[in-house]
């Protein structure tokens, strides 16, 4: 019984001591993402965006959608060079896709200028928000500096009185 | 295998040398692979797992040094732990535990405490008072991963502020969540922690919906009110207690105006009856001002404003009190504005108050709709339901009898017990070799 209580104690103080090394180790990196050899923080959402990352997230969008189109033309005209019912089936298939995807894209180049605007003057509203709230707090905060001064006027005013 | 049970099966008790090299390389392995918080994190579990200590628990709350129902939780949970977990309660300005036992009536004895301060914030030429997320420059480093390096230090952190910046990396990790603020952003990492606990089913939809995640728990808040005597003597009193927050989401205004109403439509009825408001105030509250003077185009001794009053006062008036208003979130559109769970409305159940509050938030899930209390959605309605109780008063016991058994579902110790068994069952699995 002793051996093995003085085993665990062995056991105890090697793993704390581990630990500890550990530790010491840890203080020295001060990023978590080191810490867990990953990246943690998120892509900035949307809302998160200035003008430029907006514009160019637009276009980035825009030239996978095309990507995607260059794709399946591809896969359509290397297709439609096989014979057989299953392969012609598939061509139409893609054929079929590729129409939806162009006019989808149609739709878009439409609509996302639109959207892009919409999302400019909201963005522009929230800042012209900020300041607002912002001047309010200092209007306020002035105001409240001036009742201050005036009861201490008056308070004086009293004393003298 | 997991990596936590092939480190556990390389030991062996009687060889603990040769175990300890052992795990020293697989350790190594598990550093270059999954981070150095991973080998870390297994040593950690190891020193549980085999009964070397007790685990250690981080309730982390940014605003812990302020009085408020959500501090109270995370307080409360804390109590319930400190006998079976090592609990550190950490805050991010100065705050004692003596301070905090006096605030909650609770005994945090076994507890410690650890402040934390986040640069970003202290220095700020204007001290912080909150350590408010949504004041973070998002487009800046995170301020908060002080605190998400601190959480790598215990078996389990428990985010009590629904902060949702902090990145947990300790082995289990609880996101309490009392309402889902803000939106997803750079540094949201909710979705990291383990469970994600919830004060009501009404917040639980709205994470869904907000963040698109599910939570795992609702967790009541403790509500520790209940009046044990037998005897009460109810008087005339339409009771509301909540703070006059300065954006008027209380609605306190709006009480006056529906009481004057009532006066008015009911004279013979509401005679000798008397609306009283009570609740925190703040210097120089604008709303405050206009419930104030409301107040004075009803009749003397129609109305009692009764601001900040002791913890005792307030006890006396619910055990005066016949009925009581709840109208959060009455006529508002925004989720935000209604009530996420409703304490108050608990605590008048607790006193056999009969309670009447508007139909939204949290409150659906704390009164059952003519057996312990009633809704409303319009102004006549709130007013027809108060006028039916004054005529009746058996019905007035009856449902407040009623409403005294229901509120027994919301006390401290059955908080605790629940937090109790939530943790036990997350320690068992944690401990199992």
């Amino acid at each position: 019984m002793k051996v093995m209580a003085k085993s665990s104690e062995k056991l105890k103080q090697g793993i704390r001591e581990l630990r500890n090394r550990l530790h010491e180790e840890k203080k020295n990196i001060q990023e978590v993402q080191f810490l867990v050899n990953n990246k943690v923080e998120r892509e900035p959402g949307i809302w998160e965006y200035d003008f430029d990352e907006l514009e160019s997230e637009i276009w980035n969008r825009y030239s996978i959608l095309e990507k995607r189109i260059r794709l399946l033309k591809r896969i359509s005209e290397e297709l439609s060079e096989y014979s057989g019912r299953k392969p012609r089936d598939i061509f139409k298939f893609f054929k079929k896709l590729k129409g939806n995807i162009i006019k989808q894209n149609e739709v878009n180049q439409e609509e996302l200028p639109f959207y892009l605007a919409v999302m400019l003057s909201l963005q522009k509203m929230k800042d012209r928000l900020n300041t607002l709230e912002y001047e309010v707090k200092k209007i306020k905060r002035e105001k409240d500096d001036l009742i201050t001064e005036i009861q201490e006027y008056k308070s004086k005013l009293m004393k003298k009185k | 295998m997991s990596d936590f049970k092939e480190v556990m099966s390389l030991i062996d008790k009687n060889f603990p040398e040769q175990s300890l090299i052992k795990i020293s390389e697989s350790l190594e392995e598990i550093k270059q692979n999954r981070g150095i918080q991973a080998s870390y994190n297994i040593l950690l579990r190891l020193e549980v797992a085999l009964g070397f200590r007790k685990p250690r628990v981080a309730v982390y709350d940014n605003a812990l040094h302020f009085i408020g129902g959500a501090q109270k939780y995370g307080c409360t949970l804390a109590q319930a732990l400190q006998e079976d977990f090592d609990v550190t309660l950490i805050a991010n300005k100065k705050i004692s535990l003596n301070q905090l036992q006096d605030w909650y009536g609770l005994d945090l004895k076994s507890c410690q405490i650890k402040v934390i301060p986040i640069p970003y914030f202290e220095d700020r030429k204007e001290g912080p008072s909150t350590f408010n997320a949504g004041e973070v420059d998002l487009r800046g480093d995170n301020p908060f991963h002080v605190i998400s390096l601190e959480s790598g230090e215990y078996d389990i952190f428990i985010n009590n502020c629904m902060l949702e910046m902090v990145y947990p990396l300790s082995n289990v990790s609880e996101f309490i969540c009392h309402f889902p603020e803000r939106e997803k952003s750079r540094f949201f990492h909710v979705d990291k922690y383990t469970h994600i606990i919830c004060n009501s089913q009404y917040t639980g939809e709205w994470i869904k919906k907000k963040w698109d995640l599910e939570p795992n728990k609702v967790l009541y808040p403790p509500v520790d009110m209940m009046d044990f005597s037998q005897k009460f003597n109810k008087e005339k009193i339409i009771l509301s207690v909540s703070r006059f927050e300065p954006s008027g989401k209380k609605q306190q205004l709006e009480m006056v105006k529906i009481f004057e109403r009532m006066i008015k439509k009911y004279p013979q009825e509401t005679e000798g009856w008397k609306i009283v408001l009570a609740g925190g105030n703040v210097d120089k509250n604008p709303y405050f001002e206009k419930v104030r003077k409301a107040s004075q185009s009803l009749p003397p001794g129609r109305i009692d404003l009764e601001v900040d009053i002791s913890l005792d006062e307030l006890k006396k008036l619910y055990k005066k009190a016949s009925i009581f208003w709840h109208l959060t979130g009455f006529e508002q559109i925004e989720p935000e504005r209604a009530e996420h769970f409703g304490m108050t409305t608990v605590e008048s159940m607790q006193n056999r108050c009969v309670p009447i509050a508007h139909k939204g938030g949290g409150q659906k899930e704390i009164i059952e709709d003519k057996i312990n209390g009633f809704f409303f959605e319009t102004r006549d309605e709130l007013m027809e339901k108060t006028i039916k109780l004054i005529h009746s008063r058996e019905l007035m016991i009856k449902i407040g009898e009623s409403a005294y058994k229901r509120a027994k579902k919301f006390t401290k110790e059955s908080f605790q017990d629940r937090v109790k068994k939530h943790f036990k069952e997350i320690f068992i699995e944690y401990a199992a070799v």
